[in-house]
């Protein structure tokens, strides 16, 4: 805790007085012509560049714009600051760079604005690096293909559609389906499985009170500690809301040139584009399909980019992107949720009718993707979740025969048994990710048999005696088998005993 | 009907023509103000303005305002003369000074697009704002 | 039998001084009553025995069914006894099993929750510690911008009331001489 020390406070104030200098430069300068809704339209300045820095004077201080515009007679700049300060008439000066964050391990652990200021009342952050805001992405011999897994802690996702280290996997679905919750819980579980994967957590336009709750949750599971928050709110000007991902980007970029590996949860880029939208508009720009300007592809293109496995000459770390996009009323063929699926390497849809059945996580097993596959998947997982999702597939197409009541022969019976027994396997509490051990025993004794006789709604207190048993007998080689190698038959036989005589106490 | 001609066109255009003397100053002036009322332009005079005062300091005939607390006294006018025209490289160079008491002490030279500002208001508001803890 | 009786008696009459007649037999009714006897052995032999012998014989066959039966499901009884016996300690052992798994799951669900009422409130506790350190920074922070200000204002009416046309001019002066020197530089 820091402590008020005046002789501090006033050599402070000394250094400050002796750091006074006068520019002694003659600086390109212009003036503002015209302020309104964010942007200051600036006459002058003949060489800014796109997406530099403009510092307007004000009498209460220097507000940062940065150029947008730049058109023959005049510059129009978006503000990155209070708009009511910037008057018509006030003088605009150069900052002579484009917009930089700071960035480094220094972030942990804090909430920031997309300027970099710290936004949780803690102290002001010093870092010893900026990081473009803007920046290109790797080239292709900078990069490796995606082979490392990560492990969300959610079994329908690590099952069926597993995410790699270095891939873009989308999170799409309609307004209170669970989207957030699946990206909080993938955080948790890298604290819970010491990965060392450092989240960066964007929330573009989220309430406030949303992410004071996130936060709290973060540090209760003790996740805080790997975490930063690129924070903006719906109040904030569009301008934030649109720096916030490239924001993130840069800073989860340091992980990744440094040899480590970083998540980028983007939550969410509907309100992104809506953001953009409603700069460009002001901008003067022309307006395409939905309003939304000609260049909303690249918007999120140039973002998502970014997000890559690179190869071991450059150190062999990598950024995972798990962008969000809400859609309305399950219309995954709009302009902006069809623009980012095609961006990115798989989409994990979560359906509301789904949700309201109570199987959460909502994923539908139909629609959800994941490109990149079995390459970035566990052996130990990938050993028990051959036939899952064909189970699963196959019970939807025998679902709809169930619901008629007809006479069924016993292999449909079986099939759409399995499948039920599937269906509540996968649901799963939020906040409690999996383990890899977890999943591969749940998952295996299912697919396999051994719960056969356990009737469908009793399959979460059989899947947890189970685990409480082989943890509680077996610690050793749970641990074994949470490293992730593919089981020996041994273990196997051993999975296969306990099931069974678990599965005894829960027949029906 | 002819596409909007830009401001730095048309201040490309009248610097030209003043510089050539082809045309008297007053006609071109007046072509000028006959053009912005034809085109419905009038507000933008202080810009087109501005940008005359930039092309004409492109082509040499620089127009510097220099603003303090006091009158200059004319060895000051000159050092400040010297200066514009070090940093310019300007044939011509005309000064225009301006009394403004607001500014403490100091000075503070315009050029067409450029400036320095070395007067002690502008310095204590950069104590006040830029070392301010957010 | 009237006949019989009769003819008897007058046979009777004729044969009185003889064997018979000494033992008082009769012997024409003793062979009637032979005769009426070897019809009536003969009428059961053929007709009533064989249907008696089979009833008894089906009755016979019937009885040792039922006792072979008998013997039978009591060996079987005596084997399901010790199947019986077997499940039941089988079901004793799974319950044990069942019971200790579940004493463990909530014993654990017990020291889970103990553990994390214990982070909660070790959490609460470091929260109020950052809550006072951030209380202390901001009015740090305060202080120090205030100041600045002051020192600014309190400046600018200093300088505002010293600063002469002579000092100004010095002060431009140096100011160009500065500039230009920066410049060749």
């Amino acid at each position: 805790m820091s402590e008020l020390n005046i002789t501090d406070l006033s050599a402070d104030l000394r250094s400050a007085i002796e750091h006074l200098e006068s520019n002694k430069n003659l600086d390109e300068v212009g003036i503002v012509v015209r302020i309104g809704d964010g942007v200051a339209w600036i006459h002058g300045l003949r060489n800014a560049g796109y997406n530099e820095v403009l510092n307007i004077e004000t009498p209460s201080g220097v507000i940062e714009a940065f150029a947008l515009n730049l058109l023959e007679d005049e510059i129009g700049a978006v503000l990155l600051g209070d708009a009511s300060e910037v008057k018509a008439g006030q003088t605009v000066r150069l900052k002579g760079t484009v917009l930089e964050v700071p960035i480094g391990p220094e972030l942990l652990g804090r909430v920031v604005n997309p300027l970099g200021k710290a936004i949780d009342g803690g102290p002001a952050i010093k870092t010893k690096q900026f990081g473009l805001v803007e920046r290109e992405a790797i080239g292709v011999m900078g990069r490796k293909s995606v082979h490392e897994p990560l492990m969300t802690g959610v079994m329908s996702i690590d099952a069926m559609f597993p995410i790699g280290r270095g891939q873009r996997e989308l999170i799409i679905g309609d307004r209170q389906t669970g989207k957030t919750a699946l990206a909080i819980d993938t955080m948790i579980n890298q604290a819970k499985q010491n990965t060392g994967v450092v989240n960066v957590y964007v929330a573009i336009g989220q309430k406030f009170s949303k992410i004071a709750r996130l936060v709290e949750r973060l540090k209760a599971e003790g996740v805080m500690d790997q975490t930063i928050i690129v924070a903006t709110s719906p109040s904030d000007p569009a301008s934030l809301l649109y720096l916030a991902p490239y924001a993130g980007t840069a800073m989860g970029e340091y992980f990744r040139d440094n040899s480590q590996h970083a998540l980028m949860i983007y939550d969410d880029l509907t309100k992104h584009a809506v953001a953009y939208r409603q700069m460009s508009l002001l901008l003067r720009r022309p307006p395409g399909r939905e309003a939304y300007p000609g260049d909303v592809f690249y918007l999120h293109s140039r973002l998502l980019e970014r997000s890559a496995k690179l190869s071991d000459a450059l150190g062999g770390g990598s950024l995972t992107a798990l962008p969000i996009i809400e859609t309305q009323a399950g219309d995954i063929s709009a302009y902006i949720p069809t623009n980012v699926i095609s961006i990115t390497d798989g989409q994990i849809f979560l359906e509301t009718d789904l949700f309201y059945q109570g199987i959460r996580p909502a994923i539908s097993a139909g629609l959800s993707v994941s490109r990149v596959g079995g390459a970035a998947q566990t052996s130990a997982i990938k050993s028990v979740s051959s036939h899952l999702k064909l189970g699963l597939s196959q019970f939807r197409e025998l679902a709809s025969f169930s619901q008629f009541g007809s006479d069924l022969d016993e292999a449909t019976k079986k099939q759409i048994d399995r499948g039920q027994r599937l269906t509540e396997l996968l649901k799963q509490h939020q906040y409690l990710p999996a383990a890899v051990w977890e999943q591969v025993v749940s998952i295996g004794a299912v697919t396999n048999g051994f719960f056969d006789t356990v009737p469908a709604p009793k399959i979460k207190a059989a899947q947890s005696a189970l685990q409480t048993k082989l943890w509680a007998d077996h610690k050793k080689d749970m641990q074994e088998l949470d490293k992730g190698a593919k089981p020996s038959d041994d273990m196997n036989a051993l999975i296969k005993k306990v099931a069974l005589s678990v599965a005894k106490g829960f027949e029906g | 009907m002819p596409g909007r001609i830009s401001r730095r066109r048309i201040a490309e255009y009248v610097a030209t023509e003043l510089i050539e003397a082809k045309t008297s100053q007053a006609k071109v002036l007046q072509q000028l103000a006959a053009f912005l009322v034809d085109t419905r332009r009038t507000t933008e005079l202080t810009l087109i303005v501005r940008d005359i005062e930039f092309q004409l300091s492109q082509k040499g005939y620089t127009n510097a305002t220099v603003t303090s607390a006091f009158d200059l006294t004319a060895a000051t006018q000159k050092a400040i003369e010297a200066f514009v025209k070090d940093k310019t490289k300007a044939a011509h160079i005309s000064l225009t000074t301006h009394v403004d008491p607001s500014v403490i002490g100091g000075v503070k030279v315009s050029l067409p697009g450029y400036e320095i500002n070395q007067t002690i208001a502008h310095q204590l508001t950069a104590l006040k704002t830029r070392f301010k803890k957010a | 039998m009237t006949f019989l009786n009769q003819f008897a008696h007058e046979a009777t009459e004729e044969v009185q001084a003889d064997l018979f007649t000494a033992l008082g037999i009769d012997w024409r009714l003793l062979i009637l009553q032979i005769i009426a006897f070897l019809i009536l052995v003969y009428v059961l032999g053929r007709f009533v025995y064989p249907w008696l012998m089979k009833s008894v014989d089906e009755r016979q066959a019937n009885i040792e069914a039922g006792a072979k039966a008998a013997a039978k499901a009591q060996e079987a009884a005596e084997e399901n006894k010790e199947q019986v016996a077997a499940l039941l300690d089988e079901a004793r052992k799974q319950a044990a099993e069942i019971l200790g798994t579940a004493k463990l799951e909530s014993s654990e669900m017990l020291s889970a929750s103990e553990k994390k009422a214990q982070t909660t409130a070790e959490r609460i506790v470091a929260n109020a510690h950052d809550q006072l350190g951030k209380d202390v920074e901001n009015a740090r922070k305060v202080l120090y911008n205030d100041t600045l200000e002051l020192v600014a204002l309190a400046t600018e009416k200093v300088v505002t009331k010293k600063l002469d046309k002579r000092a100004d001019s010095d002060l431009i002066a140096d100011a160009v001489k500065s500039s230009s020197t920066k410049a060749a530089k």
